[in-house]
């Protein structure tokens, strides 16, 4: 009898930690592409790595984007926030997702000039607009509209420019590399 | 089975379904988390298509120092 209860109980602790798992490992929307998206990171270049995850289908298991990759300490930090932080605004659309990048970086819906003196919101709130643009091309990679080659061009240069603003670069800087992405954008995109 | 053997049985299944419990409820808590207030709406753009993006990118850009 005693046995039988021990069985029992090895049984029931399986169940439990099985389904621990299981919850575990899908809200993070991984699964299998795990180890093949982690391999991406030994690509040597930023397009490599894109191109990579583009074709496993997966975002980085760690969580960090490539624009974050870049940085060090806090900066990493907040890049990294930034984006867990604005996940909830992808699901939204047009106005609702403005406020909602305005929201998340701490501007208000007042004109860009009257809040010039936050500069870091700026640059954030453009960081997420340059997101918008890579969900858009990742969107049209997976619908088959454009290849992952393609996709990945597109990406790399959104990335660069997402960089350059983390960065602190200058504004010169930043619209030249908006500039070469609207002509590679116009270029590949259907 | 005796008494011991049952009330352990009993208790376990609480735990597996109170787990199951848990953890269906958890994911879609975070996925309808209200956005915080707005502000009134004065300046507000659209991404209705590609240029409305790039027109958004050009505008904040034009205010970065």
């Amino acid at each position: 009898m005693k046995k039988e209860a021990l069985i029992l109980i090895l049984l029931s602790v399986l169940v439990i930690f099985s389904s621990y798992a299981y919850a575990v490992g899908g809200s993070t929307n991984y699964g299998s592409t795990t180890n093949q998206t982690a391999s991406c990171n030994d690509k040597a270049t930023a397009r490599e790595r894109i191109e990579c995850r583009l074709k496993a289908n997966s975002a980085d298991p760690a969580g960090v984007d490539e624009s974050c990759r870049v940085l060090n300490g806090t900066k990493k930090d907040n890049c990294v926030a930034l984006y867990q932080a604005s996940q909830r605004c992808y699901e939204m659309t047009n106005k609702d997702k403005t406020s909602c990048f305005r929201n998340v970086v701490g501007l208000t819906n007042q004109a860009f000039n009257e809040q010039r003196d936050n500069q870091d919101a700026i640059r954030n709130y453009l960081v997420l607009v340059l997101y918008e643009a890579q969900e858009r091309a990742e969107d049209r990679v997976k619908a088959g509209e454009i290849t992952t080659e393609e996709g990945a061009r597109v990406i790399a240069l959104i990335v660069e420019t997402k960089q350059a603003i983390l960065k602190g670069e200058s504004q010169q800087v930043i619209k030249s590399k908006i500039l070469e992405l609207r002509r590679v954008w116009n270029e590949v995109m259907p | 089975m005796n008494k011991t053997t049952i009330i352990v049985i009993a208790v376990i299944a609480v735990l597996i379904i109170g787990g199951i419990f848990y953890f269906t409820s958890q994911q879609p808590r975070i996925e309808t988390q209200q956005p915080a207030p707005q502000q009134p709406q004065t300046q507000q753009s659209q991404f209705e298509s590609d240029s409305q993006v790039f027109a958004e990118m050009d505008n904040a850009a034009n205010y970065i120092e």
